[in-house]
């Protein structure tokens, strides 16, 4: 597999300041990754290096084996940013024209329309648009070069719920294509959980994890044994199982948290307790995002918290 | 090339559907030109230029100053600080293309304003003077205006969206005022001759004044403008790039 984008022991520091701090990974074409963490955690920065629109104070950063901040690199990019306010005065189908002028093979007019679902409005003053709609007319800026690689910021802040659902499925057709690569941030986890092949959590400038949503919320540990228990269950015997971490007592419902449901399972079971209608689950990402960060010492921290000695 | 043609297009289409621009570059300098010419008089001759003639270049030069200033200063700054710069960083296109098309498109629209107030003197006043004082004066304001397109630049990277709005209206109306675009320096008290020698409003238009009354162009003039150009320019350079470590090119 071809690598499109690659960090290479890169920080980022503003003054005394990392807001990436040592970050070595690569991102493999044709792969859809969600980078998330709390504020203030990197992300932002991250992007914009992989943009080329900040410089690494030191490492390198790659894209397609080539320097973002040339301009060469960025032939292959799709960008849709976070809280950019349109220029005034120019139409929907303008801007669009405006975003295929930068490209040598740019995606037909009507087709980009169409994409964004905007065709009966071509015509309208770009920022007299919905919030929504701009959101979509963005999307459809990014997509206008025919982009190898998406970068999506946030991209469906202002979207209503069908917007939403249409934007992901749009991506995922996008994504079906040979060695595209998506690469998106997001606040709302059951959006990543859903599309991401692969999630990297950073917190204050690190990437503290790296995997499948499978592979993560396995490291989180947050999996679920939950049964109905009868009367003659007490709470004693339930913490007495083996491999049990966290019992939580909802009236009879019992939700066991614990790093091995197979072991929980076979100990119920052999015990012969009174106890039915099993079920075993992993939680979402959003717990497993929650305990990877709160591990990591406390999400509400940022970046600004954490000063290097030197 | 397409690229940059088609985006000095849509800076040029932006203008024009602008109510302000409509106003401040057209009908403002227009009017103001026909009510003054009747007002003042056909028959008065200020420094050798008669008044009809003399006013056309004022107020072709007050327009000048006022797209520059009020039409790229707002825009700069809401592009600047509403992230469409950045957007436009992370495209293919040439990082220096957001600014060029913008000072093209404003000498593109300087040239619209040039010529309505010449087929205004012309057409309407009788103003006449050889093909070669015509084109030397045109010229020279569609040029000059390089100065105020700077100075636009630079208030939209001094200030947020509203406030360079308001710093660019205050500095053309007060830069055309004390220029002696409105009133010429020579009916004014002494202490404001002294103060529009400073100003680049009243170089520029003296350029063309001097044309007409047969006086020649001053180096001064010239000299006074061409610093003003470096030091905006600079200026803008300066502030552009201090603001983040992004490219230039």
């Amino acid at each position: 597999m071809a690598t499109a984008i690659s960090f290479e022991h890169v920080i980022k520091r503003y003054r005394d300041i990392y807001a990436v701090n040592d970050v070595t990974c690569e991102i493999e074409a044709g792969s859809i990754v969600a980078l998330l963490g709390p504020n203030g955690a990197g992300k932002t920065t991250a992007i914009s290096m992989m943009l080329g629109l900040t410089k690494p104070t030191s490492g390198q950063v790659r894209a397609f084996g080539e320097d973002p901040m040339r301009r060469a690199a960025r032939r292959h990019y799709g960008v849709m940013l976070q809280q950019v306010g349109l220029p005034q005065k120019v139409r929907v189908g303008e801007l669009i024209d405006w975003f295929r002028s930068f490209y040598d093979e740019p995606i037909a007019k009507d087709i980009l329309l169409d994409m964004a679902d905007l065709r009966d409005l071509a015509r309208k003053e770009a920022v007299k648009l919905s919030g929504g709609q701009q959101r979509r007319l963005q999307f459809a800026m990014a997509m206008a070069g025919n982009p190898r690689i998406l970068f999506l910021d946030e991209p469906t802040t202002g979207m209503d719920i069908a917007s939403r659902r249409g934007f992901w499925d749009y991506l995922r057709n996008f994504a079906k294509e040979r060695d595209r690569t998506i690469i998106l941030t997001t606040h709302h986890l059951d959006e990543a959980e859903t599309i991401a092949d692969r999630v990297l959590v950073m917190q204050k400038g690190r990437v503290i994890a790296d995997g499948s949503v499978d592979a993560l919320k396995r490291q989180a540990g947050n999996r679920y044994v939950s049964f109905w228990a009868g009367g003659s269950v007490s709470e004693d015997t339930i913490a007495a199982l083996p491999n049990v971490n966290e019992v939580r007592w909802s009236g009879r419902h019992v939700r066991i948290t614990t790093d091995s449901p197979d072991d929980v399972l076979r100990a119920v079971i052999r015990a012969d307790l009174d106890v039915s209608g099993f079920e075993v689950s992993q939680g979402q990402l959003e717990d497993a995002f929650v305990s990877l960060t709160a591990r990591d010492g406390g999400e509400d921290e940022t970046v600004a918290d954490r000063r290097r000695g030197r | 090339m397409k690229a940059w043609l088609l985006q000095c297009k849509f800076e040029v289409l932006r203008n024009l559907r602008n109510r302000r621009f409509f106003f401040v570059s057209i009908l403002l300098p227009v009017g103001f030109y026909f009510l003054y010419v009747h007002l003042i008089g056909k028959s008065i001759v200020i420094d050798g230029v008669a008044w009809p003639k003399y006013y056309m270049v004022s107020m072709a030069t007050f327009g000048v100053v006022g797209t520059g200033l009020n039409g790229l200063s707002s825009r700069v700054a809401y592009e600047r600080t509403q992230g469409w710069v950045k957007l436009m960083q992370t495209t293919p296109q040439r990082a220096s293309n957001y600014i060029t098309t913008k000072i093209a498109a404003n000498l593109l629209l300087n040239i619209l304003e040039a010529a309505i107030l010449f087929v205004a003197g012309a057409a309407f006043e009788h103003v006449t003077m050889s093909l070669a004082a015509w084109i030397l004066v045109a010229i020279t304001t569609i040029l000059g205006g390089l100065v105020f397109i700077a100075l636009g630049i630079l208030v939209g990277h001094l200030a947020g969206t509203d406030a360079s709005q308001i710093v660019a209206s205050i500095l053309y109306f007060l830069m055309s005022i004390t220029g002696g675009l409105w009133m010429p320096v020579s009916t004014m008290p002494p202490v404001m001759r002294h103060i529009a020698n400073f100003m680049p409003t009243y170089h520029l238009a003296h350029i063309a004044w001097s044309v007409m009354g047969n006086q020649g162009v001053s180096i001064t003039d010239v000299s006074v403008l061409f610093l003003y150009l470096v030091v905006f320019t600079g200026l803008a350079v300066y502030l552009a790039n201090r603001r983040s470590d992004v490219r230039v090119a």
